[in-house]
């Protein structure tokens, strides 16, 4: 009987809770940080620059720094599966391998930028 | 001796998924996922340009509040919430929880899970965002 793949196991497990991080928290920020400033229900002052960076506490940087790499992970997890069913299984290796530099990319790019933010 | 194993190698055509009304919403509900990915991507980039200074965050959040951004966050808005209820209804099928030994009616389960998504939105909106 062939082993359990426990990499593999990780991977979908991680992509579950990122599932459940991406479903409970994008709408909100999409509606509060883009749309609704956007249309003008709410001031374009609630995203600029200093509102930002006041609301950029310890906690919520850490709370951005999860969704944004769920999201990703997520996200990019599912895409590499529709480049499958859409024919391209034979690339399989150079997809993974892709799909999963994007993600470290990204998540090294949203630590670097959480720290790197500065304080109001 | 070995023999030569040979395996059969399924080849779907790259439009299978347009055959059938199920398996069309099953790619729109892919799709979703990657739109989530996508806003990841642009919320990533409004992040990065906190550290680079003023002028660099407001030219980006220019593009996002453009009429083009608007748009493109309405188009990504649609997929996300679409995703978000496929989700919760996807996790109440694969993980049912019961009560007293008897299942909870799916139905009740997932209009519970909204419920509390909407709680936990309006509580990002006023504790994180702090709008209101």
């Amino acid at each position: 009987m062939a082993e359990p793949d426990k990499l593999e196991a990780v991977l979908w497990l991680t992509f579950t809770l990122g599932g459940f991080i991406a479903a409970l928290f994008i709408p909100v920020i999409i509606v509060i940080n883009n749309l609704a400033p956007g249309i003008g229900a709410l001031s374009s002052g609630t995203v600029s620059y200093d509102s930002m960076l006041g609301r950029l506490g310890p906690l919520a940087r850490i709370f951005f720094l999860i969704v944004v790499v769920a999201s990703i992970y997520h996200g990019m997890h599912r895409f590499k599966f529709i480049l499958f069913d859409i024919g391209l299984l034979r690339f399989k290796t150079p997809i993974y391998v892709l799909v999963y530099a994007i993600i470290v990319v990204s998540a090294l790019i949203a630590i670097y930028s959480l720290i790197l933010i500065p304080n109001p | 001796m070995d023999k030569e194993v040979r395996t059969y190698e399924y080849k779907p055509s790259k439009t299978w998924w347009l055959g059938n009304r199920r398996y069309a919403l099953y790619m729109v509900r892919e799709l979703s996922g990657f739109a989530v990915a996508l806003y990841g991507f642009i919320f990533l980039a409004q992040l990065f340009t906190l550290t680079q200074g003023p002028i660099a965050y407001e030219s980006l959040l220019r593009v996002l509040l453009s009429p083009a951004g608007i748009l493109l966050s309405a188009i990504l808005l649609v997929f996300a919430v679409f995703h978000s209820l496929t989700w919760f209804d996807l996790t109440a099928k694969v993980q049912p929880p019961s009560m007293r030994g008897k299942p909870v009616p799916r139905k009740l389960v997932v209009t519970g899970t909204i419920m509390i998504w909407l709680f936990i939105s309006y509580f990002v909106a006023v504790f994180i965002f702090r709008v209101g």
